[in-house]
């Protein structure tokens, strides 16, 4: 399990960075990198279907090892002491190997989505950054001995204590949890067999605020997260009782697996000499649950990766061809998702950016100033920050439903773009036409209606469709606000199945299926409606 | 009421330090059709401009018909609306509406700044076009026009708002000889109907040919010129 960020701070740690989320202010920016590094992904789509990179050459030195610092304590964070610096028990724990190994470790930043794919590559040796033991780790890579028990627990507001103690309860009710994790895959067994409903996080700080102001009525995560949330945020209880346990291991590519036993009899000899329990009570996360995981795996005994999941919960790892099968159900629902909150955000943003357009070519002077004053603010900061603004900054004042939210971000920031569109548009249009339409006697209002804006439009329209097919491309932003649109999909589908090619590809073709007719449809009106050439 | 249309008493316009007009005044009668001619420069345009109510001016008074614009100061919407039922105006380049075909082009200011019923509105402006010869163009878009086809359907254009008072500048730039004798006679049917035209142009040619009056503009100054008899 991992938090992708719990820092409001800066994070700056001066380390190799593989995935540049590190040197960055905020989450928000760091989400974005995130969305960055998802296109970059699937732009590169063809060069992960080359062969996987050939075996390593570390530097003899070098114990190279992946982990995501916006995660935040216990596991890997900045040092608040040292904020070049990372801390956390994984951290130690990736020390204790190097030295034994008798190496120096080396942190390197990866987005923790991309750990596996990365040590696949071959950027670091391991990933140790709250990774959780799954069938499809075990299938595609060479998971260590399991290091740290942890149990799934539910929270749920303290007023809610007694009437929702099990996912059965929560019929109807929204459960929130981290995306592409064990937790969600829960939830998802218990959407089917319960009727409730999932929200997907990037985070595992803004599921419990969400739980506390009542956009959610429950959360699924790990114990170390709930626990180290409950500290800093009342309003909540932890359910006594675990939905399922599971445990955190270390993450090698499939032909390390010799490197992967090494590493294994380090972790049993730090088990058994109780290195790990230190580094587990010094990070306050040592409890019952790990004096019988290390007595088993001292004792060479075979552990599933996990207790209390369904059989449909995990599965399995399945061929290519089988997961498809299996997600492209959920994928075309969050196309269709895409597709809708695109469509109606563009309509949106048209018809505020007329106005916004209207106001700064007709209006009087403090009009113009306030609307180039909106355009500006709107379109020189981030839509992610706005989005995050709208959905959980104002949230105290106007609690918008997370699609609401989404809607209205996506809304408010094109209406910025599509109005200096129309602005342009509109003061193109050739004086001699509106003075021919004024001696004709047609008032102003009928000369724009009838005349100019026609005409303006025939002009903006090429840049309009430009527009909206970026805008359905940065629809992939609101899932930070949890709509599960296509690029979440994707990230969840690749996440669970070890790897982004077909997932990639799927996403990559649906998303030309939504755009490509768009373009064509554009074209089409635009030879209809062209402007006459000189 | 009087017998002119159109009055200009001491009208001054300057574009920016230059004066473009100097105290000009003229009078224009009902029905009588009036060539301003000069150089390149010299403000015919100008002086139509300001008579359609396009510019303000400095000083002095335009008035047709009834409606006065002074000058000094913005001109008062409700006076340009009154106005501009009253003068209608053929630009040097046409101006046609890019994005409508011919025959709206002309029933559109009828129907909208007239409140003309649109069947009676599209019959007129059919009217219209086949007075001018244009009528098998009712479908085109602009565009697709040549540049005296474009003149033709702007003329008709202007006088489907049925203007008292109808401005031309240099309606004969696009067109050849024989259509240039044409516009000619179709300009005098017009003041045969009893209205008054004011036509700046180039061509002392077709000034001779359909103008009963002409007028010199030079150096911000209008004077009367030689009476062209028809």
């Amino acid at each position: 399990m991992t938090i992708l960020n719990s820092c409001l701070g800066r994070v700056e740690i001066k380390s190799e960075s593989v995935a540049p989320t590190a040197a960055l202010p905020s989450k928000r920016v760091g989400s974005r990198l995130k969305v960055f590094i998802r296109a970059a992904r699937l732009a590169a789509l063809a060069l992960l279907l080359l062969p996987a990179a050939a075996e390593p050459s570390e530097p003899s030195g070098e114990f190279r090892w992946a982990g995501d610092p916006e995660g935040g304590a216990p596991f890997v964070e900045a040092d608040p002491a040292q904020p070049d610096k990372v801390a956390g028990f994984d951290v130690e724990i990736a020390e204790l190997i190097a030295r034994r190994l008798g190496r120096q470790a080396r942190f390197v930043n990866i987005t923790f989505t991309s750990i596996d794919q990365s040590i696949e590559r071959g950027d670091a040796e391991i990933g140790l950054s709250g990774m959780e033991d799954t069938p499809a780790r075990r299938a595609a890579a060479a998971p260590t001995v399991p290091y740290y028990r942890f149990r799934e627990v539910l929270s749920v507001r303290a007023a809610d204590a007694v009437r929702f103690r099990t996912l059965a309860d929560l019929r109807g009710r929204r459960v929130g949890t981290l995306g592409g994790t064990i937790a969600y895959e829960i939830l998802l067994g218990a959407e089917r067999e319960h009727g409730i409903k999932v929200v997907s996080y990037d985070d595992d700080v803004h599921p419990y605020s969400d739980l506390v102001i009542g956009r959610v009525d429950a959360v699924l995560l790990d114990n170390v997260l709930a626990e180290r949330r409950a500290r800093a945020l009342p309003g909540f209880t932890i359910q006594p009782q675990s939905v399922a346990i599971g445990h955190y291991v270390g993450v090698l590519a499939a032909r390390n697996s010799r490197l992967r036993d090494q590493i294994d009899e380090i972790l049993r000899g730090a088990m058994g000499d109780s290195s790990l329990e230190k580094i587990f009570r010094k990070w306050r996360v040592w409890n019952d649950d790990q004096p019988e995981l290390h007595a088993e795996v001292l004792a060479g005994k075979s552990l599933a990766p996990g207790s209390g999941l369904a059989a449909t919960d995990v599965a399995p790892p399945v061929a290519g061809w089988q997961a498809t099968v299996r997600y492209l159900p959920s994928l075309l629902r969050a196309s269709a998702l895409t597709l809708v909150l695109s469509c109606l955000a563009m309509a949106l943003a048209v018809a505020l950016g007329v106005l916004i357009a209207s106001g700064r070519v007709y209006g009087g002077r403090l009009a113009q100033m306030l609307l180039r004053a909106y355009v500006e603010v709107m379109r020189g900061t981030p839509i992610l920050l706005q989005l995050f603004v709208l959905y959980y900054g104002i949230a105290e004042v106007i609690r918008l439903p997370a699609f609401g939210a989404a809607l209205l971000g996506l809304a408010l920031n094109y209406a910025a773009y599509e109005s200096e569109i129309y602005r342009a548009a509109l003061e193109a249009v050739a004086t001699g036409q509106l003075e021919a339409a004024r001696t004709l006697g047609l008032s102003e209002r009928q000369v724009l209606g009838l005349v100019r804006a026609p005409q303006a439009f025939r002009l903006a329209l090429a840049p309009m469709t430009n527009d909206f097919i970026a805008l359905l491309k940065d629809s992939s932003l609101v899932s930070v606000l949890t709509v599960l649109e296509l690029t979440k999909q994707t990230q969840i589908f690749a996440t669970n199945i070890g790897s982004w090619v077909i997932p990639g590809l799927l996403c990559a073709a649906l998303y030309l299926a939504m755009s490509l007719p768009l373009a064509a449809l554009a074209r089409r009106l635009e030879q209809r409606w062209k402007a006459p050439t000189a | 009421m009087s017998d002119w249309t159109l009055r200009l008493h001491d009208v001054s316009f300057f574009r920016g330090q230059r004066r473009v007009l100097a105290g000009a005044s003229f009078d224009v009668a009902r029905g009588e059709l009036v060539a301003l001619m000069g150089p390149s420069g010299a403000g015919k345009t100008t002086l139509l401009r300001l008579i359609a109510g396009l510019d303000t001016f400095h000083s002095g008074t335009v008035q047709v018909e009834d409606v006065a614009l002074n000058g000094g100061a913005a001109h008062p919407p409700a006076a340009l609306n009154r106005l501009r039922e009253k003068v209608g105006m053929v630009f040097q380049y046409p101006y046609l509406f890019e994005h409508l075909p011919v025959l709206k082009n002309i029933w559109l200011a009828p129907v909208h700044a007239r409140g003309m019923p649109r069947p009676e509105a599209e019959g007129r402006a059919r009217e219209l076009l086949a007075s001018l010869g244009v009528e098998h163009r009712a479908a085109a878009l602009p565009r697709e026009l040549s540049g005296g086809e474009a003149q033709r359907v702007a003329i008709a254009r202007a006088l489907a708002v049925d203007p008292p008072l109808l401005l031309m500048d240099e309606p004969t730039s696009a067109l050849d000889s024989s259509r240039r004798t044409e516009l000619s006679e179709l300009l005098q049917g017009l003041t045969r109907d009893g209205r008054t035209l004011v036509v700046a142009t180039h061509d002392e040619e077709f000034a001779r040919q359909c103008a009963a009056r002409v007028l010199r503009v030079s150096e911000g100054c209008v004077s009367e010129d030689d009476q062209i008899g028809q």
